[in-house]
């Protein structure tokens, strides 16, 4: 969503951000209860890393249409590079999933070391609206961050995720 | 049991909260968390209201356990660290610091004829800063960007508690 719009929705009064929050929560409720009576919770519990070929052959059947190259770059733990901020990145993804915000973003580790030899620092939350120029590095990595939370909080919904790192 | 969980009835947390002023049970209080957050930025879902409070008590249980009873009698219930209002969720945290600060330099609002408190964004920031969790470094970087922040408030509070935002 472009910066001028959230700012605009920002500017809502108070009582009626919370109206719309209520309408989400409402509507989640239904979403979720919907999901049990067609007996498609497992399926969105199938939404991350570990999906089976008939849960994914059902998502676009369902409308769920996701970047498939994050969701394999998760799952064979693969190095992205993209353009963002008018900067180039070299990441290791750590979870692919919707923001509390409603964005389809990513959680990934940047890269300082272009071969990532050394890790530092945590992993950064990445707009997808700010991604150009998304491709695969060549590399791959061998496990998620020491501090990867495959139920991010920052999201509200996961498609992918990192399994939790060995110690 | 409704299947459907009610509309946010913040209205009804601020009356109570304002009650328990009346009632002496708390000094001040205002409006924290997600919640104030939305007050400055585009909504997005949260699932409770904390309602950050300066404690009436000196004691090691800042009057919490009076709070719930006073609350209860009320018709709210409780749910582990929650009180039910209509279904949902209300922490009470007792201020310190930081928090009691941000209490006691809330900005005073009105919410559906309910005179009430909200913290402001710079000590919304600043208590981020200092919590540091994936969705409060979202927090901040939302405030930044779609709410007016007193660069100068900001700056002093960050200094003042020894916080760092994060480099983005």
């Amino acid at each position: 969503m472009k910066t001028d719009l959230r700012r605009t929705l920002a500017r809502q009064p108070f009582e009626q951000k919370i109206r719309q929050i209520g309408q989400l929560l409402q509507l989640s409720a239904k979403v979720k209860i919907q999901r049990a009576s067609d007996n498609v919770d497992s399926v969105a519990r199938g939404l991350r890393a570990h999906k089976t070929p008939k849960i994914l052959a059902a998502e676009p059947r369902m409308g769920i249409r996701r970047n498939p190259l994050l969701i394999s770059a998760i799952r064979q733990k693969l190095v992205l590079q993209f353009i963002y901020n008018g900067k180039l990145r070299t990441v290791e993804p750590q979870t692919y999933g919707l923001s509390t915000a409603g964005q389809e973003v990513l959680r990934a580790y940047e890269r300082t070391i272009p071969n990532g030899s050394k890790r530092a620092g945590m992993a950064k939350l990445f707009d997808l609206n700010k991604i150009s120029s998304l491709r695969k590095s060549g590399q791959s990595f061998s496990q998620a961050l020491p501090t990867h939370n495959p139920d991010d909080s920052a999201m509200v919904e996961i498609f992918a995720t990192l399994p939790v790192p060995r110690k | 049991m409704s299947e459907e969980p009610p509309a946010i009835p913040l209205a009804d947390v601020l009356r109570a909260a304002n009650d328990l002023v009346a009632a002496g049970l708390i000094k001040d209080y205002a409006l924290g968390g997600a919640l104030a957050a939305i007050y400055y930025v585009e909504p997005f879902t949260t699932y409770d209201a904390d309602i950050i409070f300066i404690a009436a008590e000196k004691g090691l249980t800042a009057g919490i356990p009076a709070i719930y009873a006073h609350l209860q009698e009320r018709g709210w219930r409780v749910d582990r660290e929650h009180l039910l209002v209509k279904d949902f969720p209300v922490q009470f945290l007792a201020a310190a610091g930081l928090t009691k600060e941000a209490v006691r330099k809330a900005r005073e609002i009105e919410y559906e004829g309910v005179p009430a408190k909200v913290f402001r964004p710079e000590h919304i920031i600043a208590i981020a800063a200092s919590v540091g969790r994936h969705k409060d470094l979202a927090r901040i970087e939302q405030l930044l960007e779609q709410a007016e922040i007193d660069r100068t408030l900001l700056d002093d509070i960050l200094r003042r508690y020894k916080l760092q935002l994060p480099k983005s």
